[in-house]
């Protein structure tokens, strides 16, 4: 018998209030208590130091604090990077390594290269994603069977693996060296026809046989019924590949030949040397190449942290 | 409705833009005779030195150099993959010959032979038929620098002639005796490189894996000696283990200043001139024991690749241009090069003196390197010309083992060996 074990059976200990919290398991939140003992905090009184919020923060801490060091080392000369003993602060701040990151490749043509391919495959992507989700939740055929089956196998296969046949593929059909090569392979993923897929089984059938009945077409149906109601699951999946897309690196790198169409990450692993890394011009280039995915969450903040999965649906 | 048909152009917008912004660009790069497509990966500091030389070459002959600097990681798995579209370069500086594309690169015997070129001939490698398919672009060197700031204060002196060395005996005496005057954490930091373990087995007198005419890899006592000598010293003291076990960056290690050496190599000087500002830092000869070796091997490899009657000619062409004496002078000088060539006239830019004198040291070094500082970097190109390459080198990995107690040193030899006669082996 474990200790947790031995702490849910035990039950909230004298004086532990539940309040605040309903429908907590009681034992989980002993046994929380119990593992915060090394903090100093008094059994039993856990829940009155450490309430959900203040754990969020903890967390938030424990993720961002990585996140401010690498901020700040973008503007610590070079040789106080790791000079011992290490400063949170730059002693003495510099751009230098933003100025020699933008001047170590074109970053203005790449940012619109990378913004062209992000944009385009996001928007693409969406499309087919939502398409086939639909299909697979609403449609009941072996030939849409087997499709799903060829798609979830998709997924137990390495990136690496898939990118020899793929570069054949992407040669075959005269994309080769070209910006089309690098979207048209991203468009369709699984993950994001699984969100679909999952969402719209949700979705009640009498709500698809209501509209058949008032005489509305499949395609009608699905734009003007099923595409609004999934407005959150378009958000969700557009930040991600927007972010997938944004971060490509290898794909990008064999596809494309002519610098004039490389993209950020290209640019910036290019800094990455086969002996040894330029780390200030290496940090100056990494939070210019973070700095727009960082501005589209500031916009899109809102919807990110409405995300309901269920709106549309509830009554 | 008005909404579906504008989303359905937005989408048929995105898919024309991506499908005819592409080869506007790039049709024309490969199709003008006039320019040359030149691939290389490098810093943004030696892209400075190929693209001074490419501005001459279009001066003096009217041909654009178009140089594309290429990551490190993915170079190898994008030259095989253009080799598939058939969109090699006309040119290219590539980190190894591979089986792939081999059959398609221009004879060089004619830069290589020129003798007014001085180029080591240590450093080339001919085919079965003679033919000279790659130059070294430059070579580079195993080699140890100290924390320079740490020896004075502890008033221990060091050895500044390669003529005039120490040994590794001396050399790790000298370094505890700093560790324990000045409170640094370690005597040494050790790259987890096959490289730089094989320049340290070769000085004390090991042959680290020779491949013997029978197409079988062995190696010699020297060789248990200093493997041995590198567990015993893989103590957390002498050196920390968490480089070779757990992927600590040594360079990081040295430049926080608690590390007492580092055993490196000359690609460090560039680097530590720019970014060592909290101690003295310098370059000291190779300890032997008693072998005074490096393991020098090519910086990268010169290559032109026969892709047209029109472009392979005027890849040579500009292939000999580099190589002439005045021209490589002045791309080792911009871009820090040890030169392949002698008798050269190279004024190196660094401000930094510890750098200038790091390259001079090298220079003497070179001169003063047994050959077998040579045998790993020419075999390679020698088994790339066969069409053969490692992979996956056993050894880190073999060492990890060995210094974990997990295996014995005769173990960890026979699985290295084992490892090259299944990759490069065979007569």
């Amino acid at each position: 018998m474990t200790t947790l074990d031995v702490e849910v059976q035990r039950g909230p200990a004298a004086g532990t209030s539940t309040k605040g919290l309903p429908g907590r398991p009681r034992g989980r939140a002993v046994a929380g208590r119990s593992r915060l003992s090394f903090l100093g905090v008094k059994p039993g009184e856990g829940r009155k130091f450490i309430s959900a919020t203040t754990l969020l923060w903890l967390l938030a801490a424990a993720y961002g604090f990585p996140v401010l060091w690498f901020i700040l080392s973008a503007f610590k000369p070079a040789g106080e990077l790791f000079s011992y003993p290490l400063h949170l602060l730059p002693q003495h701040p510099t751009v230098k390594g933003f100025v020699e990151a933008w001047h170590s490749f074109d970053v203005a043509l790449y940012f619109r290269n990378t913004f062209i391919v992000a944009t385009a495959a996001t928007v693409l992507t969406l499309v087919t994603s939502a398409c086939s989700g639909y299909a697979l939740a609403k449609y009941d055929t072996i030939w849409l069977k087997m499709f799903f089956v060829g798609m979830l196998a998709t997924t137990m296969l390495p990136t690496e693996v898939m990118l020899a046949p793929s570069f054949l593929v992407v040669r075959d059909l005269r994309l080769y060296n070209n910006l089309a090569g690098v979207i048209v392979p991203t468009v369709y993923t699984a993950t994001g026809t699984l969100m679909f897929r999952q969402f719209y089984k949700t979705v009640p059938d009498e709500l698809l046989e209501a509209g058949r009945m008032d005489g509305g077409s499949e395609l009608g149906l699905f734009l003007r019924v099923m595409v609004p109601i999934a407005r959150p699951v378009f958000v969700t999946l557009a930040i991600f590949s927007f972010v997938w897309r944004w971060n490509d690196y290898i794909w990008p790198l064999l596809v494309i030949n002519n610098p004039h169409w490389f993209t950020l990450q290209i640019g910036i692993e290019s800094i990455v040397g086969a002996q040894n890394v330029n780390w200030s011009v290496l940090l100056g280039a990494s939070v210019i190449g973070m700095a727009p995915l960082l501005v589209m969450y500031l916009v899109f903040q809102r919807f990110v942290m409405n995300t309901d999965l269920n709106s549309g649906l509830k009554g | 409705m008005r909404k579906h048909r504008s989303v359905a152009a937005l989408v048929g917008a995105i898919c024309s833009i991506a499908t005819v912004a592409g080869p506007t660009g790039i049709a024309g790069a490969a199709s003008q005779p006039q320019s040359l497509t030149f691939w290389v990966s490098t810093s943004s500091a030696q892209l400075q030195g190929w693209t001074a030389i490419a501005a001459d070459y279009a001066k003096l002959t009217g041909t654009k150099i178009n140089i594309v600097n290429i990551p490190y990681s993915g170079y190898t798995t994008k030259l095989r993959d253009a080799a598939l579209a058939g969109s090699l370069p006309d040119v290219a500086d590539v980190p190894s010959l591979d089986p792939v594309w081999v059959s398609k690169l221009i004879d060089l015997s004619s830069i290589a032979g020129n003798k007014s070129y001085h180029i080591y001939q240590s450093a080339l490698v001919r085919d079965s038929a003679g033919h000279v398919l790659t130059i070294p672009s430059d070579i580079t060197a195993a080699g140890m620098f100290i924390n320079k700031s740490l020896f004075e204060k502890a008033h221990v002196s060091f050895p500044t002639n390669p003529a005039h060395t120490w040994t590794w005996t001396q050399f790790l005496a000298a370094a505890d005796k700093v560790r324990k005057a000045t409170g640094a954490k370690y005597d040494l930091v050790f790259d987890p490189s096959p490289a730089r373990l094989r320049a340290f087995v070769y000085e004390f007198g090991g042959n680290y894996m020779h491949e013997g005419a029978n197409g079988k890899f062995a190696t010699t006592a020297g060789t248990y000696k200093a493997l041995q000598l590198f567990k015993q010293m893989s103590n957390n003291v002498t050196m920390p283990n968490s480089v070779w076990l757990s992927g600590a960056d040594p360079n990081a290690l040295f430049k926080s200043g608690q590390v007492v050496a580092y055993w490196s190599g000359v690609w460090q000087t560039s680097d530590f001139a720019e970014s060592i500002t909290n101690f003295q830092w310098a370059s000291v000869p190779t300890p032997a024991q008693p072998v005074q070796a490096s393991d020098i091997e090519a910086g990268g490899l010169m290559v032109g690749f026969n892709n047209s009657s029109t472009e392979a000619p005027a890849a040579k062409k500009f292939l000999t241009w580099v190589y002439k004496p005045s021209t490589y002078a002045k791309l080792s000088s911009i871009n820090g090069f040890l030169p392949v060539e002698g008798n050269l006239p190279i004024h190196y830019p660094f401000k930094s003196a510890a750098a200038q004198a790091s390259f001079k040291l090298y220079k003497e070094e070179i001169a003063l390197a047994a050959p077998i500082s040579y045998y790993f970097g020419t075999a390679q190109q020698a088994w790339g010309l066969k069409g053969k390459s490692i992979t996956t080198d056993p050894t880190v990995d073999q060492m990890d083992l060995y210094i974990q107690g997990k295996q014995s040193v005769q173990a960890t030899v026979s699985n290295i060996i084992k490892g090259y006669d299944q990759q490069v082996g065979g007569a």
